[in-house]
């Protein structure tokens, strides 16, 4: 008794992450937010339906294969979703125009702090000078634009 | 009580797979499609994993998994294939 209630407790609360997931993945700007949404909340409410089902049989079998389930997410969410983010970046895919901090750009450019992808000067006769005071010198080869 | 609740969870799994493939379907670029996508495979692991219990067969289970690791080696290709610039 008690455990079926702890089994339509886990059932209803990984019901409304999964569905969280999917409202976000709608209702998201951009891809990056979108996949953020999708990662973390979709992953924590398909875990808690895999725990939810090793409670409801409730032998041992069937749970270390639930646990298996768990287990699996939780090594590919992140790693699938940082392929992903990497891959959106570098196929010339950029952040909304709300967001304020762009680190993988900001690398690709050559910076080491972090600052808008507002404007970027590619061929900048003169030495580009960043907002918070940064100097590249211009002889520096910029490196590889991606497609846009 | 179970079996009721696991039927209302399949409903609600089954409005998140329609929002979802909302996004594969309109989504405006490659990676809102491959990231719909990936979410999809993970609710759709979900939802078996309910139906087994609405159903009382715990041989879904192997499913469930085999699901899950389609899923992430799907979405790792369509990845590489992005980064690639379209190029195989």
């Amino acid at each position: 008794m008690i455990t079926d209630a702890i089994t339509c407790g886990l059932l209803l609360f990984g019901a409304l992450f999964t569905v969280t997931a999917a409202v976000g993945v709608v209702r998201f700007p951009d891809v990056f937010t979108r996949m953020h949404a999708a990662s973390k909340s979709g992953t924590l409410g398909v875990i808690s339906l895999a725990v939810a089902l090793g409670l409801h049989f409730g032998s041992a079998d069937i749970a270390i294969q639930a646990m298996l389930i768990s287990l699996f997410l939780l090594l590919t969410a992140p790693i699938g979703s940082h392929i992903a983010a990497r891959a959106a970046y570098l196929s010339g895919i950029r952040p909304c125009r709300e967001s304020v901090i762009d680190t993988l750009g900001d690398q690709l450019d050559g910076r080491t702090s972090s600052s808008p992808p507002a404007d970027h000067s590619p061929e900048g006769p003169t030495d580009t000078n960043s907002e918070d005071g940064a100097i590249i010198p211009s002889d520096q080869p910029l490196p590889e634009k991606p497609r846009g | 009580m179970t079996q009721v609740t696991a039927n209302v969870v399949m409903v609600l799994l089954g409005g998140a797979v329609v929002l979802t493939a909302y996004r594969l379907f309109r989504g405006p670029t490659f990676m809102d499609r491959v990231v719909a996508l990936d979410l999809l495979g993970t609710i759709v692991a979900g939802f078996i994993a309910v139906y087994a219990i609405a159903t009382d067969q715990s041989v879904y289970i192997r499913d469930a998994i085999v699901l899950a690791v389609v899923s992430f080696l799907g979405t790792v290709a369509f990845s590489y294939y992005a980064e690639r610039g379209g190029k195989p």
